[in-house]
């Protein structure tokens, strides 16, 4: 054996008595950094703006005190920011079971639950180039500004992929406004 | 030290290695997508073997005469349409399509779901791939869809969890 570490020279050696050692500890850092790296289940669905399950586009934004479904008036002491959203499913049928406004200080604020919006209950199956319209209404704390809205084809998946879209600021504020229920655009 | 083979000497070196890999594998392996599904070879008669039986597609229609529950013609929103597909089936084990799930695809890749919303106050029977008689070894479903207006059907899809879908092509 000295023979052989004359030839092959200290390098050799120290690899053969620690390679197991070190390919190990390459390995855990490697697995380590690559966990590090990505963030956690609940924070990893990737925005996207074009080219997801579904096309959605937000053609009008309201404020107002009141929102009115059918004859059914629910005002707020906060402010309701009523979006116009035309969607279809880009190449397969999807559903959209989440909606939510992001505020510029990051603040979230789900669609909301006073009344029934059948687009995103993720009960309405949306074909390939058959777009719907319909308001989302959402009841936030009051005027808001840098809004975010996003859209995902359900209510909690870590892997899928959320539509982010800009919404631009609302005017002022109306008294009440009239909810409009799925309707089809040809 | 140097009498013991390689193995041996760096015995918890490769028992770490035990660790890292199932770390790295759990980490990849939950991002990795399963296999994805391939379309079963159709023979030139239409006809494609499937789930222990024969399947094929006879027609892609236009549904004009779909009735609303009330006897009366369904009026669907303009820049809709509605086809009627029928799909004949041979098999001596209807159970193994009990499962199945049907979907439309038209000249653009585009796939489609059978019964839609559009159609849920229409008069058309349960999607399905088995025959009402469970002893029917031959037999004809009819399923409908809608399109946009325009859409051009080039294909019914028909898939089994856990196999791969066949692929029927508009006669």
């Amino acid at each position: 054996m000295k023979g052989r570490h004359r030839h092959n020279g200290w390098l050799t050696l120290a690899l053969e008595q620690t390679g197991g050692i070190i390919a190990a500890a390459a390995a855990l850092i490697t697995a380590l950094v690559i966990t590090l790296i990505q963030p956690p289940p609940t924070h990893r669905p990737f925005a996207i703006s074009s080219g997801g399950p579904a096309n959605i586009t937000i053609v009008a934004v309201r404020q107002s005190n009141a929102v009115k479904v059918g004859t059914s008036v629910h005002s707020t002491q906060a402010a309701w920011i009523v979006l116009t959203v035309r969607v279809s499913a880009a190449r397969e049928p999807v559903t959209i079971a989440h909606a939510q406004l992001i505020d510029a200080e990051g603040n979230t604020y789900l669609a909301s639950k006073r009344l029934g919006q059948a687009l995103i209950d993720g009960t309405r199956l949306l074909q390939p180039g058959i777009t719907l319209e319909a308001d989302l209404a959402f009841e936030v704390p009051g005027p808001l500004s840098g809004l975010t809205a996003e859209f995902a084809p359900t209510a909690y998946n870590p892997l899928g992929a959320v539509i982010r879209l800009p919404v631009t600021a609302p005017g002022p504020g109306d008294e009440q406004t009239d909810i409009m229920q799925i309707t089809v655009k040809p | 030290m140097n009498q013991h083979g390689w193995g041996r000497r760096n015995l918890w070196g490769i028992l770490a290695l035990v660790p890292a890999v199932a770390a790295f594998l759990a980490v990849h392996l939950e991002n990795t997508p399963v296999g994805t599904p391939k379309a079963v070879t159709v023979a030139q008669d239409g006809w494609a073997s499937y789930a222990g039986g024969r399947v094929r597609l006879l027609e892609v229609a236009p549904a004009k005469d779909v009735r609303d529950t009330k006897g009366g013609f369904l009026k669907l929103p303009d820049g809709i349409a509605a086809w009627r597909a029928v799909v004949e089936y041979d098999t001596e084990d209807q159970a193994a399509l009990k499962d199945c799930r049907l979907s439309l695809e038209d000249s653009q890749g585009r796939l489609f779901t059978p019964k839609p919303f559009e159609l849920s106050g229409a008069q058309i029977p349960a999607t399905g791939c088995t025959a009402e008689d469970a002893t029917l070894r031959r037999y004809q479903t009819f399923v409908f869809f809608v399109t946009p207006a325009g859409a051009e059907p080039v294909a019914v899809r028909l898939t089994v969890t856990g196999e791969d879908y066949a692929r029927l092509t508009r006669p």
